[in-house]
């Protein structure tokens, strides 16, 4: 057992030497190739971090306007709707005072076309009742007035009559 | 400052209770052994055998590699004696007759001298290779995928690479080197080292495997290379002057006798206590499932065949607990060290 704490100084040559060589390739084919893509995908993650960050600052951006854009937009909507609003307002406003305006027209035109008419009416009834009285009277009294003199003596009357 | 020194303290507690431990178990076993030889039958000898020679073919570094005699690896020699000396097997080296093999040991055949350096293939460095080929199959599958789909989330083991990585460049460097360009730099050496231990650690627990880490050569030639990181980091970043100026401790120059012997004293420990925890951690676990299911073969009993099972099944859990962790305090205390030679104003606490 003496054997195993003993050092074989051929085998310590080899161990050197091979890790050396192990070093040597290992840093050649295995290390770097590794080192170099780590550091590719450190950088790449780092490039996706930022363009991630520079795309949502974008969007942001977008947003924000888009934003911006319907609060304008709904903005002129009230105000087309409240201008709407007043338009139709007025026009019925001006509609209804047409009408009434036209209202009031025909039943003036109405008015005058009545009293006319009670006017006409009136002429005629006084004629009527002016004939009606001469020959009712011309029956009666016949004989004992003339004609003419009559007439303009009731025409007299039946005028003082009308005008009071 | 305090608080380093106390969690360094702890931890060359739990290496020593560790290695005393480890100790403990081989003695008792040894004792064990020597009972069952003394009083027992030739038979019982051997079955004690068994489990000792398959611990060691187990934790020590071999020539071959045998997998449950189901196959065979002869792995090739080579050796340095005055020449170079290249075999593809024992048996080819044992046939041209130079050197020969006595007690598991390789000497010459005229000297009977060990050869001045053996530099074989065993089986610890073929254990080495395929952790790196593993690795470096997982890692560049995953280079591949990163480059086929460079913006597209990790999946499968990309994702676990990707992780463990992230995790020791994160969690472990980057906290404890305070300098960000020194820790940029370093953290491939981190990387490698976690991986490396984590995958020579789970290498013991696949049947038929070896953890490497669990020998000594293999922890100190990684914790030399950890020392010379740790120093080199130091003079690199503050200057040679200011990294001379760090052995006196920033004491008044009456005590400098005393603080320059023990700073450089520590400078040492550090990769050696390194090495000893990250070796017994590995050794320590294997040591206590063969003890486990050794335990059968010294009673001598069926009744005991559910305890082993079940205390070893559990060791074996905790064991790929303790290959995470130990690369991973392996990997972190190497920050530190690196952390604490470099900081900036070290000399002022």
């Amino acid at each position: 057992m003496e054997k195993l704490l003993s050092v074989d100084p051929g085998l310590l040559i080899w161990t050197m030497i091979n890790f050396l060589i192990f070093l040597f390739l290992l840093l050649k084919f295995g290390f770097k190739p590794m080192m170099n893509a780590l550091k590719a995908r450190e950088d790449g993650i780092q490039n996706s971090i930022k363009s991630a960050e520079a795309a949502t600052e974008n969007a942001q951006k977008l947003l924000q306007e888009a934003q911006n854009k319907l609060n304008e937009a709904s903005k002129e909507v009230l105000t087309i709707i409240q201008k709407g609003r007043e338009q139709s307002n007025a026009i019925i406003n001006e509609a209804k005072e047409e009408a009434e305006k036209l209202r009031q027209e025909k039943m003036e035109n109405a008015v005058k076309e009545i009293t006319l008419a009670q006017e006409a009416a009136f002429k005629q009834i006084k004629y009527e009742i002016a004939g009606l009285v001469v020959d009712a009277t011309e029956k009666i009294i016949n004989e004992k007035l003339e004609k003419e003199k009559d007439y303009e003596l009731i025409n007299k009357y039946i005028e003082n009559l009308s005008k009071n | 400052m305090s608080n380093l020194s106390e969690v360094k303290t702890q931890q060359n507690v739990g290496i020593a209770q560790a290695q005393s431990s480890n100790l403990q178990i081989t003695q008792t076993k040894s004792v064990n052994l020597k009972d069952t030889t003394q009083s027992h039958s030739e038979a019982k000898q051997e079955e004690g055998n068994v489990i000792s020679d398959i611990l060691q073919e187990h934790l020590l570094d071999h020539h071959s590699y045998n997998f449950f005699n189901v196959f065979h690896i002869d792995l090739p020699v080579i050796l340095y004696d005055k020449q170079l000396y290249l075999y593809p097997s024992m048996k080819s080296m044992m046939a041209e007759g130079t050197f020969t093999e006595i007690h598991h040991q390789i000497v010459r055949k005229d000297t009977q001298q060990p050869p001045k350096l053996d530099m074989s293939i065993t089986a610890l460095v073929m254990f080495q290779w395929l952790s790196i080929l593993l690795l470096l199959f997982a890692f560049i599958t995953s280079a591949k995928k990163y480059k086929k789909q460079p913006k597209t989330a990790p999946k499968g083991l990309q994702n676990m690479l990707e992780v463990l990585v992230l995790y020791i460049r994160d969690e472990i460097v980057r906290p404890n080197i305070s300098s960000k360009r020194l820790a940029d730099v370093l953290s491939p050496y981190f990387v490698a080292l976690f991986f490396f231990i984590l995958v020579m650690n789970l290498f013991g627990l696949i049947p038929g495997g070896h953890s490497a880490t669990g020998n000594l050569a293999v922890t100190a030639g990684l914790s030399i290379i950890a020392y010379f990181v740790i120093n080199g980091s130091a003079i690199f970043h503050v200057g040679f002057s200011h990294w001379l100026k760090e052995l006196t401790g920033g004491a008044p120059w009456g005590i400098w006798i005393i603080m320059i012997p023990i700073e450089i004293l520590s400078m040492f420990t550090k990769p050696f206590a390194l090495t000893i925890r990250l070796f017994a951690n590995m050794t320590a676990g294997h040591v206590i499932i063969f003890s486990l299911l050794g335990l059968i073969f010294m009673l001598h009993t069926f009744a005991i065949v559910p305890i082993s099972i079940g205390f070893s099944l559990f060791i074996y859990t905790l064991e790929l607990l303790v290959a995470f962790i130990q690369a991973y305090v392996f990997t972190i205390l190497t920050a530190v060290f690196v952390g604490l030679t470099t900081a900036e104003h070290s000399l002022e606490h």
